[in-house]
This record gives structure tokens, sequence and C-alpha cells, in this order.
């Protein structure tokens, strides 16, 4: 009998659990869309080794942008394009020339954002990226892809 | 007898795992040839010295880096050592650097170089060699050219 009522409480955590998580809570979680032309930004990039991040491959629908080393980033939150906190950053790197797996953590008040990009020196083609945003318990990751900056020499 | 046999199989089988534990970690110089290193041209480089050593005359570098961690060199069991980059750690506030830790290879041997900003300037850091269980550390004062 015992058993039985652990078995069920348990099972009863369990769904409560799986269903917060495919929720994700997203409502609390701010939207994030393309950056406004119309509103302050990132403060002019030069180069070929940015962060631009788009929603689709080869897209213009930029909702992200950062200076190489992950500073000056900017984002559109809930409509508004806002500059975030930049954290930490964590570069393990795949080779001798510089090339390595980037991870970025910035906040928003209470939003912490994670930004994670293959890092190369030029962007010459359009490469896959993720956004993870997190805020009290809720998550959402968004697939995006670096923009190209320059042509290939 | 048979108990003899097992013991000196166990002992044969363990002894050279025991052994590698307690690997032993290179020992750790100055730099001979700075300018080998290629360090000696550019910007921004960055080199560490002993506590106590900065007024000494001579090659007195116990650390060599370009700026971004790239291109370092140790002296390590007397040879210079050129060290893999192998990850990089930056801690931010208000957009300025307070902490980076750089994690290197030489051979068996991983080198955690850990660095303290003041005002944007590297000031202190920590040199941690590590090799399975064995590991030292050290402190030693960083500037950078230019």
């Amino acid at each position: 009998m015992t058993l039985k009522i652990i078995t069920t409480l348990v099972l009863a955590e369990l769904c409560i659990v799986i269903c917060c998580a495919q929720s994700g809570g997203g409502s609390q979680l701010p939207r994030v869309r393309r950056l406004r032309s119309d509103q302050p930004a990132s403060s002019g990039k030069d180069g070929c080794d940015n962060h631009p991040l788009t929603f689709h491959k080869d897209g213009d629908d930029y909702f992200f942008d950062s200076h190489d080393d992950g500073r000056d980033a900017w984002m559109n939150l809930d409509g508004k394009n806002v500059r975030l906190t930049l954290l930490r950053s964590v570069l393990v790197y795949t080779d001798e020339f510089g090339t390595a797996n980037a991870t970025y953590e910035y906040r928003d008040k209470r939003t912490m954002i994670t930004v994670k990009l293959p890092f190369y020196s030029d962007y010459t083609n359009s490469v896959p990226a993720t956004v993870r945003l997190r805020r009290d318990g809720s998550m959402r990751t968004y697939k995006a892809f670096v923009a190209a900056q320059c042509d290939a020499l | 007898m048979r108990c003899k046999i097992v013991a000196t199989v166990l002992v044969a089988v363990m002894l050279p795992g025991f052994v590698a534990s307690q690997a032993s970690l290179p020992r750790v110089g100055l730099i001979k040839d700075y300018p080998a290193t290629g360090l000696a041209v550019g910007c921004g480089n960055i080199y560490s010295e002993l506590p106590g050593t900065e007024n000494n005359s001579g090659d007195k570098y116990v650390f060599l880096s370009r700026g971004d961690g790239g291109n370092a060199w140790m002296n390590l069991d007397g040879r210079d050592t050129s060290l893999r980059l192998v990850r990089t750690e930056t801690d931010f506030a208000s957009e300025k650097i307070t902490k980076t830790r750089q994690a290197y290879r030489a051979g068996k041997t991983r080198i955690v170089v850990t660095f303290r900003h003041v005002d944007g300037e590297q000031v202190v850091m920590t040199i941690n060699l590590l090799n399975g269980k064995a590991s030292r550390s050290f402190r030693a004062i960083s500037s950078s050219d230019c």
C-alpha cells in the first residue's frame, strides 16, 4: 500500500517536472526579434570576425550583434534593442590557428543569454550558432547563424 | 604459494599505475633565448617575471605569450618550450576584463595561467602545473609592452 502511494507520488512529480520543462515557462522570457534600425545598436564594427546572428542561413534578419571578443553585444528583446552585459567568454581551441568553440554569457536584467558559435578569424560562410535564454527556471533555445561578412580570397 | 603468486601479479599490475599517478612535474626555469620565441617584436605581448626579479638585467622571464594567450613559452626542465593553448576563459565586469584563465598543454603537463586584472591591466598571475594528481603553483608579475 505504502509502495503504491510512493509510486503514485513519484509519478505525479515526474509528470509535473516534464510538463513544466516542455512548456518552458516561455511567457516569462522576452521575445527575440530582429534588431531595429531606428533604435541604437552596435557602435559600428569593422573586419570579418564580428558576430552578427540571423535566424536564417544567408538571411539579413539580424537579431544579435557583437564584436569578435563578445563585447558591445546588442540584441532585440521584446521589441527593444538592448545592450547586453558580458559576464564571461570561454574559448576551447580546436586548432593552432585560433579556431575555437566559443561560448559567451550575457545578462540583461534577470535574463541570462548564452551564445555559442564557432570562433573564426573571418566568417566567409554563414555558420550555425545557438542562443539560449534563461530566467527563473525557464529556458528557450534559438537556432541561429553567424552571418558571412567577407568574401573568401 | 597461490597467495604469493596472486600478490606478485597484483603488484606487477598495480605498481606501474601507481608510479604513473605519482607523475613528476617539470622544473620551471627562466626562458633562455627570449628573442627566439618571436615575442621580442610587436606589441601587446605578455612578459612575466618572478616576484623580486623585476629589476634584474638579462633574460628573466618565466612565461611569455602574445596578448591573446597564443605563442606561449616557458622553460621546462631546462628547455624553452612552446605551450599549446587549449582553452581561454575570461570574466568581465562592466565590459572590462577582471580575470583570465588560460589552459595550455606541454606534453603530459597541463599548465593553467590565471591573470587578475586591475583597471584593465594584468598585474598578478598564478601559474599552475598539473600532471595527474601532481600539481605545483607559483606566482609571477606580468606586464605588457607598448
